[in-house]
């Protein structure tokens, strides 16, 4: 799949003049930058097979709270309060569904309505448009750079490495994965599933809420639809990530990977002023052709498999790490 | 649960329980049923068909198109056809190539987004459109209209083929343990493949009825469905067979959401306020009944 990545790259390369500069590069990673965090925070609570709907509704009425509440807060109160209430969001969503037993996407999906509808709310007594009153100093936040390299991509790849690291080394991360691959194997095992879920869909809503803070940061205004591709953009990364490398699995790793797939094909239309609907569509078919392409590879792979077990080699081995 | 929300709207205003009103009520969740209907079929078998309001979308535009060239007899079926073979693309990518059905409509309808944005220019069509067309939805025999005499239709059609049909008994043992179904000789692909073919299909009507209610072909007329539709079904998983999506309880998950929302207009309710409404008396309806359901559980 990572061959795919630079398929695309080359192929777009080959085309405009500007593509292949670093200065595209690091535009692309600036691009990617928020729907990585918030495909991230996704990708933990899918590990767990849960799906979280709402985070593109936190996403906006995170950035709508931060638009209303910055022109009167301290910067650091304000920025901080909205990713509390982001963070108990998910874990109310996490509450319903590990006590009461509703199902991860009927819970999700109705938090998602009650957002919208309190995003809506709150912005219905200013025209639907958050903008004055925002610090310069938070807007610093979405347009300064170091080292040419703009703060948006430091916090993504921050929060990248932190959760890599949670999910792949240490326990909690194990266990979210056991819990993923075999629930009843994790009950029995005494792992305590609900905590982590709950746990899961607290990370996924307070990255969401980050998202729609910086959001805020880089666009300077707010409105209660601004969050909502976060959606369907988190789960179409997400799930190319699955695709890659460790197939039908979700990782931070792969979720990077199919961020990175995403933003290149999108920053590669808009280089060659592919129409937006036009990009619609192709990210609708490079979805299916990735996962598409994932499952014939790993047939492949099984059927070679079977082979070299059938010849009596040993057949033990996992699939590729480098697929 | 029904009869309890029913009691609690009815207690309110005097508006509420009128016959108009009720009337009322039937005919806007008319549209919403006959989508919930076939996303019911595709349900049963765990297919989550994320694509039933694009399909709903696109058919409205592609139907305000083909009308003022065609008459309706032929833009009908052409419309419908199209449905049923977006359908089975979905079938195809997820029960035969073997992509997890969430992904694949979730891409169709991505797609069918950007077609129906690229083909209308996100503007809507409504020039030409015949006044025969539009009376499918203003008309009314016996004082009901006619949306609500296509619903009761397409529920008796589902319900027969859903429950007394052989097709309906493959789809509950696919749907229940699909293992078990390969091993007894039902073509699993061929049933998902239906499946899709129905929800899509019932979409594309839900579609071309939208059209004919709004008189013209709007590039996001459809997209609100979705959530409501799910809802529905949902909702119906948890009313009488508990668990088990089926097309009478979704029925009633569709006029429980059609009698919610027609209370919260008559009392005069702020929109935003209805979305946190609807938001929260989903999750506490499921979690309700599921309560209910383990508590009985607990006594036995």
């Amino acid at each position: 799949m990572i061959g795919l990545l630079i398929l695309f790259a080359v192929f777009t390369a080959l085309k405009p003049t500007i593509f292949p500069t670093v200065r595209n590069f690091i535009n692309i990673f600036n691009q990617i930058s928020l729907l990585g965090i918030c495909a991230a925070g996704l990708t933990v609570c899918l590990v767990m097979n849960e799906f979280d709907l709402s985070i593109g509704a936190i996403a906006t009425l995170a950035a709508v709270l931060t638009a209303g509440w910055l022109p009167h807060m301290p910067l650091l109160a304000g920025v901080v309060a909205v990713l509390v209430v982001s963070t108990i969001i998910g874990l109310i969503n996490g509450l319903i569904i590990t006590s009461l037993r509703v199902s991860s996407f009927m819970t999700t999906l109705g938090m998602m309505t009650v957002l919208t509808g309190f995003s809506y709310w709150y912005t219905s007594g200013s025209g639907a448009i958050l903008y004055s009153g925002i610090p310069e100093g938070f807007l610093h936040i979405g347009k300064g750079t170091f080292f040419y390299i703009p703060y948006l991509v430091f916090f993504m790849i921050g929060i990248l490495l932190v959760l890599h690291i949670v999910l792949n080394h240490t326990m909690t991360g194990r266990r979210m994965y056991a819990v993923g691959g075999n629930p009843e194997a994790a009950r029995f095992g005494g792992i305590p599933i609900a905590r982590l879920k709950i746990l899961g869909f607290m990370i996924s809503g307070m990255l969401a809420g980050l998202t729609g803070i910086l959001l805020v940061a880089r666009l300077g205004l707010a409105e209660p639809t601004i969050g909502d591709r976060f959606l369907f953009d988190s789960f179409t990364v997400a799930f190319i990530g699955a695709a890659s490398i460790r197939v039908g699995r979700f990782h931070i790793l792969g979720t990077l990977i199919g961020t990175l797939i995403l933003g290149t094909i999108l920053n590669g239309f808009t280089l060659l002023d592919v129409p937006y609907h036009l990009q619609l569509v192709v990210q609708g078919a490079i979805l299916i052709a990735a996962v598409t392409s994932a499952g014939l590879w790993q047939g492949l792979l099984q059927s070679v498999r079977l082979r070299d077990v059938r010849r009596g080699l040993p057949g033990g081995r996992r699939e590729s790490e480098d697929a | 649960m029904f009869l309890l929300f029913l009691c609690f709207s009815l207690l309110r205003p005097d508006v509420f329980p009128t016959l108009g009103n009720l009337i009322s009520i039937l005919k806007q969740i008319a549209l919403l049923g006959i989508m919930s209907a076939g996303l019911t079929i595709s349900l049963v078998l765990g297919d989550f068909d994320l694509s039933v309001a694009a399909v709903a979308t696109w058919s409205g535009v592609m139907i305000a198109a083909l009308l003022p060239q065609m008459s309706m007899w032929l833009a009908i079926p052409i419309v419908l056809a199209m449905g049923v073979g977006i359908g089975l693309i979905n079938g195809f990518f997820s029960a035969a190539v073997g992509i997890s059905p969430f992904i694949v409509t979730l891409a169709t309808q991505t797609m069918l987004r950007g077609l129906t944005l690229w083909y209308t220019g996100g503007y809507s069509l409504y020039s030409g459109i015949p006044r025969g067309f539009i009376m499918v939805a203003r008309g009314t025999f016996l004082s009901i209209p006619y949306l609500v005499y296509i619903m009761l239709f397409i529920y008796i059609v589902v319900y027969v083929l859903a429950n007394h049909m052989a097709f309906g008994k493959r789809l509950y043992a696919v749907g229940g343990n699909p293992t078990a179904a390969r091993y007894s000789g039902i073509r699993v692909v061929r049933v998902h493949l239906v499946a899709f073919m129905i929800s899509s299909v019932l979409a594309a009507l839900t579609g071309i009825l939208l059209a004919a209610r709004l008189s013209s072909g709007q590039p996001r007329a459809g997209e609100g469905l979705l959530l409501s539709a799910f809802a529905a079904c949902f909702l119906g998983a948890t009313t009488f067979r508990i668990g088990r999506f089926n097309v009478l309880g979704t029925l009633i998950g569709v006029l429980f959401i059609g009698t919610l929302n027609n209370g919260l207009v008559i009392l005069g309710v702020p929109f935003y306020l209805q979305y946190v409404i609807q938001g929260a008396v989903l999750i506490i309806a499921i979690a309700a009944s599921g309560l209910a359901r383990s508590s009985i559980r607990a006594s036995v």
